[in-house]
């Protein structure tokens, strides 16, 4: 068998180095927490945007409070990973003091992206497509909806 | 200085594993001097030659070419050395012309210069009128002659040619002849290898015989001559196998099974034959033999040869001699990559993966345009109709899959593989550039080809979205809606974003090319290792796993579309695709440093 050459040990230490910083300690991957900041400003973005495009009064997104609770399907409450999670989504729509509530299917990857679909048994945000004042039929975008957020 | 040898060889020793190919072989050849190598298959003339022209790396013993130390693989052949071992093999796909070309760009010929002696050479070797057709359809006595023509386009000093006349008709070989003559009389130094004694004794004033890996004889063919022991005798009797028996002489059965062969001087012979009378054996009949080269050689070189020939004493074999690097000019390395781009441009393949990255997109987004399915399980899929911006963003998803990988492999699995498979090392090898130069040169080029091929399919990608759908906002990852404008700059930073992870792909492909040499493993690893990652970072596994694959990185860009941009992958993903680069190209670059070549 061949001996290894001197000169490869130093880079063979160099990638070891690139390596520990790669591979360095610190709390990653999909929690429920990061999911349900990640869920809950993008839900109140689209209701923003979809109320442009249906010509309702602006809402701003931050006047929405919205908010998300994610769990896991079938684990812990804690649990986290890539999966199928349940993301319960509270608002408060203009004009209107009682928060409204819709139950999202959540398809979550280990890079961090997700696909939320509204699970059909609450009809706040309406089905998957919307008719407008001059009777057009348009995409609901908060039917289902996307997005990403940080693994890492 | 007109007596400094042109090649100088000193305790020249090659194994293979237990097998001796050359063991302590001394050599000179002087200017105007045509040298013979000769010696039966398996002698060892092959390997010293490519000893000699630094193709294979010696275990002990030194070099010397037109004065300057060689035999260190990783240094060029010097100027004004040139030649061929085994038959020249070049690019079939190229003319013969194109082939020459080639070589003139990696001896660092300006190229004003390298047309005129490209025509010139053709024309001296009898090409000419064949120049402009393909290597793939000349015959092997017109590669030859090809590759007579490379190695006179380095206005060789010192010439070195393995069976130059192997294939040539009657006619092609006498022509060859009087150029070796000729290059001699005009003071080159020739080392000719030949089967061919008449062709030797014709040519040859000096020769070297080998035997077993070592020198039996060398010298003049006078002093070989002088050198046997008597002449060959011819001898018939009524019992040969109890004179064989009767010592005095040297005696040994015809080749050709008719009699007996002996060899003596006169007197021994007498005292030979009146032996056998007195042994009651009768002398049928005593013929002398011709003592020609032929003869004389296949007595040097057979088993039963006399021990005495064997002149080189037993070398002790030193430690295997160190590659020493040569110098790798960036002059050389752009000589090299520009002879490597010529060749890719002249394979069809590669104009037909760029056409298809060009058009590709535009089938694509003119079939989501027109059916009503659209690709939900892709990020982005459910706004191709919506905006062309999402256009490039659904390939460039799809692409992660398995395109990068297949698009990287194409080049970077198969330049250094087709050099194996074309069997052109050798040739590429023995011109002016170090193996450092064609290394780096080989890889700038995949690496080029790479970067060209990501351009196109992402130019191809924007320009069909925006053409077929047309310039609305896109819908960003966290709700909101971007603007043309911007939208249009993150397609551009996130194609750019995968750009680490095709550069160390490429080098996966390159070390596969390296390591197989095969360019079918090539570009097939790659890619299925491509789809392995894909797979694995699909699970639900560990996070420091994910993070130790290629594939998760092409994916990076995601951050780059949502409401407060995280980067955090898009750093992770150019780490560890530095250590596939680093790590991949290292690998690569010792085996090819470290490689005997055509053994």
């Amino acid at each position: 068998m061949r001996r290894v050459p001197t000169r490869m040990i130093l880079p063979a230490v160099l990638v070891a180095a690139l390596l520990a910083v790669v591979l360095r300690h610190r709390p990653g991957g999909v929690t429920g927490r990061k999911l349900e900041e990640a869920v809950a400003p993008t839900f109140a973005n689209l209701i923003h945007l979809q109320r442009s495009i249906l010509k309702l009064p602006a809402a701003d997104a931050s006047a929405l409070r919205a908010s998300a609770q994610c769990r896991k399907v079938g684990t812990e409450r804690n649990a986290g990973g890539a999966g199928d999670w349940t993301c319960t989504v509270s608002w408060v729509t203009p004009g209107q003091r009682t928060p409204l509530q819709d139950t999202y299917d959540v398809s979550v990857t280990a890079d961090g992206c997700y696909t939320a679909t509204a699970d059909g048994a609450e009809a706040h945000i309406g089905g998957p497509t919307l008719t407008t004042r001059e009777g057009a039929t348009i995409t609901n975008l908060l039917y289902t909806f996307e997005g990403c957020f940080d693994t890492t | 200085m007109a007596d400094q040898a042109a090649l100088e060889v000193t305790g020249l020793s090659k194994s293979y594993r237990d097998h001796h190919a050359v063991t302590g072989v001394d050599l000179v050849v002087r200017p105007g001097e045509v040298h013979g190598l000769l010696g039966p298959n398996g002698a060892g003339k092959t390997t010293l030659m490519r000893m000699v022209l630094g193709l294979v790396r010696p275990d002990a013993g030194t070099v010397r070419l037109l004065g300057q130390v060689a035999g260190t693989m990783a240094r060029p052949v010097p100027e004004g050395v040139a030649g061929f071992v085994d038959t020249p093999r070049f690019y079939p796909y190229l003319s013969g012309r194109k082939n020459l070309c080639l070589m003139a760009r990696l001896d660092g010929a300006a190229p004003a210069t390298w047309r005129d002696r490209v025509g010139d050479v053709l024309e001296q070797v009898g090409l000419a009128a064949e120049g402009d057709t393909r290597v793939g359809a000349y015959s092997a006595g017109m590669r030859q002659r090809l590759g007579l023509a490379a190695a006179l386009l380095r206005s060789p000093r010192l010439l070195l040619l393995d069976e130059p006349t192997n294939s040539l008709d009657p006619a092609g070989a006498r022509d060859l002849r009087a150029r070796v003559r000729r290059l001699a009389a005009d003071g080159v130094a020739v080392l000719l290898s030949s089967h061919d004694m008449a062709e030797v004794e014709d040519l040859c004033a000096v020769l070297t015989i080998l035997r077993h890996g070592r020198v039996a004889f060398s010298g003049t063919v006078e002093q070989l001559r002088r050198q046997t022991p008597g002449a060959v005798h011819r001898l018939r009797t009524s019992d040969d196998d109890r004179a064989r028996s009767i010592g005095g002489v040297e005696i040994a059965v015809a080749a050709d099974g008719d009699g007996l062969d002996v060899c003596a001087h006169e007197t021994a012979l007498d005292r030979y034959v009146i032996a056998l009378g007195k042994a009651g054996i009768a002398v049928r009949s005593l013929e002398s033999q011709d003592r020609s080269l032929e003869s004389l050689f296949l007595r040097l070189t057979s088993d039963g040869a006399p021990a005495d020939l064997a002149l080189p004493r037993d070398r002790p074999l030193r430690q295997r001699l160190r590659t020493t690097d040569g110098p790798v000019s960036a002059r050389g390395v752009l000589a090299t990559m520009q002879a490597e781009c010529a060749k890719l441009l002249s394979q069809l393949k590669v104009w037909a993966v760029l056409a298809t990255c060009l058009t590709g997109p535009f089938a694509f987004a003119t079939a989501m345009k027109v059916q009503s399915s659209i690709p939900e399980d892709t990020l982005f899929g459910r706004s191709v109709k919506a905006s062309g911006f999402a256009i490039p963003l659904v390939v460039l998803g799809f692409a992660a899959s398995w395109a990068f990988p297949v698009l990287t492999s194409i080049v970077g699995g198969d330049l250094f593989s087709a050099e194996d498979r074309y069997g052109t090392w050798p040739t590429v090898l023995t011109r002016s550039r170090t193996r450092g130069e064609v290394f780096a040169g080989k890889v700038l080029t995949a690496l080029t080809f790479s970067l060209v091929a990501v351009v196109v399919l992402a130019f191809g990608s924007v320009l069909a979205g925006v053409l077929v759908i047309g310039r609305q906002p896109l819908l960003g990852l966290s709700g909101a809606a971007l603007e043309s404008g911007r939208s249009l700059a993150l397609v551009v930073a996130a194609w750019s974003s995968v750009l680490p992870p095709v550069f160390a792909f490429t080098a996966l492909a390159i070390l596969s090319s390296v390591a197989t040499r095969s360019s079918a493993a090539g570009i097939g690893l790659p890619v299925l290792l491509g789809f392995a990652m894909e797979l694995t970072s699909f699970l639900n596994g560990p996070d420091t796993v994910r993070r130790l694959l290629l594939t998760p990185p092409f994916v990076a860009w995601h951050g780059l579309f949502t409401e407060r941009p995280f980067y955090g992958p898009l750093l992770d993903g150019t780490a560890i695709s530095g250590v596939y680069f680093v790590t991949c190209l290292a690998a690569a670059y010792w085996m090819v440093r470290e490689r005997d070549m055509g053994s």
